[in-house]
């Protein structure tokens, strides 16, 4: 009996050791993201370019809310072993990953003519917005894994670690854009 | 009993993503309408959006919470 509680005892630290790890590595990206949102201000101060498509810019920031709200959904079902629900949250989120990085395309296109990256918002507005990009393509990358993982099930009640730290990391590529979208889009 | 608890999270996921979209929609409206010196306006509404995130969907209070057994 005490064997068993050992185990789960033994089982919750080492959870929360993989809790902490992630939000240590969570808390190294806030600085990258940080660095850059500084440097915004350093080299721009508070101006703002006119032609910055700022309703596209709302609506990528609703796409990825979205997709933070579907990944939330499915993390709750597979906390409860719903794997159909779990499967459909994690595919819509990826759906939605995948409309955000069109809009940020969307943007790059229209961005290349008013304000080239040899221009100082150019350059920060490629470098955040990029580097932003790459940390939703490879949260994308994250959840597929983890989809594939799910059907071959890999995931249940007791044991969803893979999804809940895909998840929190998902919600982090999610505040970072809560910051940049202010940062680049709006700040006057 | 869990479709229950489920639904009730669901439902509780959608009223963070409502509350977080209202600060989008301020954000771009003070953004788009306050032609200058929004900055502070920016910094008060991304704030508490990104804290409900980080509380309401990355659950940050289980890292001071006792270990789950």
């Amino acid at each position: 009996m005490s064997t068993h509680s050992e185990t789960n005892t033994h089982i919750g630290n080492s959870l929360s050791l993989k809790r902490i790890g992630l939000w240590v590595f969570i808390l190294s990206e806030t600085f990258l993201f940080g660095a850059l949102i500084s440097t915004r201000y350093y080299l721009q101060g508070v101006e703002r370019p006119d032609h910055l498509n700022q309703p596209l810019g709302l609506v990528i920031s609703i796409v990825l809310l979205m997709s933070s709200l579907a990944a939330y959904r499915g993390e709750v079902a597979v906390s409860y072993n719903d794997q159909k629900k779990f499967r459909i949250n994690i595919i819509s989120t990826i759906i939605l990953a995948s409309i955000f990085l069109v809009g940020v395309g969307w943007e790059w296109y229209e961005a290349f003519q008013y304000f080239p990256p040899s221009s100082a918002f150019g350059t920060i507005f490629f470098t955040m917005t990029g580097i932003h990009a790459f940390h939703v393509l490879t949260g994308m990358i994250a959840l597929i894994i983890i989809v594939k993982m799910g059907s071959d099930g890999r995931f249940n009640s007791n044991s969803y670690w893979g999804v809940e730290g895909v998840v929190k990391y998902w919600h982090f590529v999610d505040v970072a854009w809560v910051f940049i979208y202010p940062t680049l889009y709006l700040v006057n | 009993m869990d479709d229950k608890n489920i639904t009730r999270k669901f439902r509780h996921g959608l009223f963070v993503f409502i509350a977080l979209i209202i600060i989008e929609l301020a954000e771009y409206i003070i953004g788009v309408s306050v032609s200058s010196g929004n900055f502070i306006f920016m910094v008060l509404l991304a704030v508490p959006g990104s804290w409900l995130i980080v509380h309401y969907f990355m659950h940050i209070k289980e890292l001071w919470l006792p270990p789950e057994e």
